[in-house]
């Protein structure tokens, strides 16, 4: 496995469970009732100011840990952090698919406020838009590297 | 993955070259092994580039690693 196939799927990984917990506190704190009221967007965007703090300390541990844990799990106390012109291609078209999907999430953020959706729920879908795009990205990288593209 | 129409005899000319391994071609021209694997089995059309560099390693003529398949 290569570096950069390595580095995908633990960014797979790292996403998944970042942005699962955020999913998971933010439905939590909306249901309390803490994004109501006149400072509701001021906390939107706090919450999602720590979301990206988080969110890179969790990238800079998974990839820590996960990289030692892989390496031990390969046997291969030198891995290699070569990156050649196969993984920008395969990174190329990842990009591709994730704009793409995280251009048409912000699209349907943008139809539901227009239809009159909690602008803080709206805020939230576009943030999420993004980290799926993110996401989409990472996933076809790996299917690539996975299929042998 | 479509198969691409450049094929190629990587895999003979390794063995002729002192069996030599795909991690080892991969570090002469500074490729991962991966990226070797998908060139010998035709899953990845390298850059001109790379295939002169891969035809150097073998000291051979780029179309004696390499044939463009016309259908």
């Amino acid at each position: 496995m290569s570096y950069e196939e390595k580095n995908s799927i633990i960014s797979l990984i790292v996403t998944i469970g970042v942005f699962g917990y955020y999913g998971v506190r933010f439905s939590g704190l909306y249901a309390e009732g803490y994004f109501t009221g006149p400072e509701a967007m001021t906390r939107t965007g706090w919450e999602i100011l720590y979301l990206i703090g988080y969110g890179i300390i969790a990238q800079i541990i998974g990839q820590i840990v996960l990289t030692i844990l892989f390496s031990i799990l390969a046997n291969d106390p030198k891995p290699s952090f070569v990156v050649d012109e196969r993984d920008r291609l395969i990174s190329l078209r990842g990009v591709r698919f994730g704009y793409a999907f995280a251009g048409g999430g912000v699209t349907l953020s943008i139809v539901a406020l227009a239809f009159g959706w909690d602008p803080v729920i709206v805020f939230n879908l576009v943030i999420f838009s993004i980290a799926a795009g993110a996401f989409v990205e990472t996933l076809v990288k790996v299917v690539l590297y996975r299929i042998g593209g | 993955m479509a198969k691409s129409r450049v094929e190629n005899d990587i895999r003979r000319l390794r063995f002729e070259h002192g069996e030599m391994t795909q991690k080892q071609l991969a570090e002469a021209v500074g490729v991962t092994r991966q990226t070797i694997v998908a060139i010998e089995k035709a899953n990845y059309s390298p850059s001109l580039e790379l295939a002169f560099l891969i035809a150097r390693v073998f000291d051979r003529p780029l179309e004696d690693v390499f044939t463009f398949k016309a259908t």
